[in-house]
């Protein structure tokens, strides 16, 4: 150890170690700073237009929440989040699936509860037209 | 070693450069996000660049205009500005006030330039094939009663408009009714555009059950769509840059439908048959306005990829045709950025 | 080591500028060699590569001057590039992309002031101006998403790692070349 850093020593000008200093520092505080932040593993319930809950995606969990119609049912497991009850007829949240990309969204229109992913989509497009 | 004189000129050039990379990782302002269920689906506001105070103002009042909208116009009320207007416009010139005075000729002008395609007095045929709202019936209606709704001009080009005090209307054929189902979200989203910009939001997103419409742009990008496949509604197709103001409206297949006997029955009906329009999947028109892109895209799923002539050279347009191939005009295609494998690009 | 000093005193400039091309050729050679053994070593990361042929470019640098170092790498890139089949390929941009903005930090590099720096200050400006670069290439013309800055940090980790590795590794080069001068073959190019 002490011989590699004699080498180390003796292979460098001041300029070098400034230079190796401030490059070592400046990764470890790039990969520090972007590897911290959650890679937006939550998602919002959203009913009539109001934030009710914000659910950790990693979490297995069942809940419940109480719209206009009735009791809508969300399921979230493996990273993604799904409708899967709803009082509504048409049941398109139901079909909708699992949403699992960060701003990914699904909405049960009728009884008013919507779930977002939270986070700045990752893909190429702010949003989906259809 | 070989050493050039020494200078402050390195310093400055190396602390200059660190300053360009630092600031190169400034990233774009967080987006602030509004919901609410109007129009009968979930509209969604993103908005970059603007105080949460202000934003929470400007979409409050976008989206009160947008129900204010919906409850004029929808087929499903019998005491609002639609009925009114169907009660009377087939016996007689109806005069015509807000939002019906801005949408009707608008609404007249599609239906011309696409030679019917687009027709926004379906309202009886709409009633008949019971798409007005859900849930939707488990089967088609007889074809006796299609052909009598035809008979009396339900399909037939029946929107008059004159200029006499104010702006007049009438309806020529007995059996047409007017239903403005595939342009009212356009004329809504215009407006809520409007309103958003009035109220000191100049970046944002609006996206009316996936009908969208930009503001100015997403920091130092544009807004960035992707264009769904109309089989598929976990893949985009294609993404495409609106450039600020611009909107995208797409017309599908899938969005009011009901099965029956392994056929799928859908809302778009063509004037022509008075039944489902069978010639697309999907059509998408992107525009500066939504009002018009809103019902060109109607006109375009009902006529298909010929349809793409009456469209004209500036106004992008894109159709997923009956069999799963698509087609775009010139303007269209120097637009997208196709992503499709199982689509071939147009 | 046959000694060619001592039975040529003082050579005349024709053979000076011949030492100075041989030298480059060789060095060329050395570092399309690197690139093409890195090539075909399959990747211990996938999307990382230690960036040997660096080494020769720093030393270049040290020995003969910046316009050497810039010749010696461009060539590496063109005639790695034409050997390994990818010219004018995704994969050539990037390589460009990422030499030419690892010279253009050298060349900042180099003038600064003081006793400067040595290969391995050199080698980390390189390496890290060559992540920088490739990514700045490839976001240009081929992926245009933000998405793509996510690999930086493990990216530049990399880099700070391949760039003291490598520098080490110049810094022994250069030494040795020294060493072997002043035993023998005497004052090399423009280092007089």
């Amino acid at each position: 150890m002490t011989a590699f850093l004699r080498f180390l020593r003796e292979a460098t000008t001041p300029a070098d170690r400034l230079v190796l200093a401030a490059a070592w520092t400046g990764m470890v505080i790039l990969a520090a700073t972007a590897w911290s932040a959650p890679a937006g593993q939550e998602v919002v319930v959203i009913v009539a237009g109001e934030e009710v809950r914000r659910l950790d995606l990693d979490r297995e969990q069942r809940i419940t929440v109480d719209g206009r119609q009735g009791s809508t049912e969300l399921r979230v497991a493996d990273g993604g989040v799904r409708f899967t009850h709803a009082p509504c007829s048409a049941k398109r949240c139901v079909r909708s699936g699992w949403q699992h990309r960060a701003g990914a969204s699904a909405a049960c229109v009728p009884n008013k509860v919507m779930v977002r992913v939270a986070g700045t989509s990752e893909q190429g497009w702010d949003a989906v037209n259809y | 070693m070989n050493r050039p004189e020494p200078h402050r000129v390195g310093w400055t050039l190396l602390l200059g450069l660190l300053g360009i990379i630092l600031a190169g990782c400034q990233s774009n302002p967080e987006p602030r996000h509004g919901q609410a269920f109007v129009m009968g689906t979930l509209v969604e506001i993103t908005g970059i660049g603007v105080s949460q105070a202000t934003f929470t103002q400007a979409t409050g009042a976008a989206f009160r205009d947008m129900r204010a909208i919906h409850d004029a116009l929808t087929p499903v009320a019998s005491d609002n500005a639609l009925a009114a207007f169907n009660r009377r416009a087939t016996r007689q010139w109806t005069p015509l006030e807000d939002p019906l005075r801005s949408l009707l000729p608008r609404a007249l002008s599609v239906q011309r330039a696409s030679g019917n395609a687009f027709n926004p007095h379906l309202g009886r045929l709409v009633g008949l094939w019971g798409f007005r709202e859900p849930p939707f019936p488990d089967g088609p209606p007889k074809q006796a009663a299609v052909k009598a709704l035809l008979a009396a001009g339900a399909g037939d080009r029946a929107l008059r408009l004159r200029r006499s005090d104010g702006l007049e209307a009438r309806l020529t054929r007995p059996g047409a009714a007017l239903d403005v189902g595939g342009i009212a979200k356009g004329l809504a989203l215009d407006r809520a555009a409007r309103i958003l910009r009035q109220n000191g939001v100049s970046d944002a997103l609006i996206n009316a059950g996936g009908d969208l419409r930009a503001l100015g742009r997403r920091g130092d990008r544009p807004w960035r769509i992707g264009i769904r496949n109309p089989r598929d509604r976990d893949a985009v197709m294609a993404v495409v840059a609106l450039e600020p103001g611009e909107a995208i409206v797409t017309s599908g297949d899938y969005e009011r439908t009901f099965q029956h006997d392994d056929r799928r029955y859908h809302h778009l009906l063509d004037p022509a048959t008075g039944r489902p329009a069978r010639a697309a999947r999907q059509a998408t028109v992107l525009g500066p306005r939504a009002t018009e892109a809103d019902a060109w895209s109607t006109a375009l799923f009902v006529a298909g990829s010929d349809g793409l002539d009456r469209l004209g050279p500036t106004q992008p347009g894109l159709v997923i045709d009956g069999a799963g191939n698509a087609h775009a005009n010139l303007v269209m295609r120097s637009r997208l950025d196709w992503q499709s494998q199982k689509v071939p690009a147009p | 080591m046959p000694s060619t000093t001592e039975t040529v005193p003082r050579e005349p400039a024709a053979l000076t500028r011949l030492r100075r091309d041989t030298n480059l050729a060789w060095l060329a050679a050395f570092a399309v060699a690197l690139h093409l053994l890195e090539a075909a070593l399959p990747p211990v990361i996938p999307g990382i590569k230690p960036g040997l042929a660096n080494v020769i470019t720093v030393a270049a640098l040290c020995l003969w001057g910046w316009r050497t170092a810039a010749v010696v790498t461009l060539l590496r890139v063109l005639v790695a590039a034409i050997l390994l089949g990818t010219l004018l390929s995704p994969a050539f941009w990037l390589s460009l992309g990422g030499a030419v903005a690892a010279l253009a930090m050298l060349g900042v590099g180099s003038a600064l002031p003081g006793r400067g720096l040595g290969p391995v200050g050199y080698s980390v400006l390189a390496a890290v101006a060559h992540i920088g670069g490739q990514l700045l290439v490839a976001y240009a013309l081929f992926v245009q998403h933000a998405g793509l800055f996510v690999l930086a940090p493990v990216l530049s980790l990399a880099a700070a790692t391949t760039g003291t590795l490598n520098g080490l590794a110049a810094y022994l080069l250069v030494r040795e070349w020294h060493t072997e001068a002043a035993h023998g073959d005497g004052p090399a190019g423009d280092q007089t």
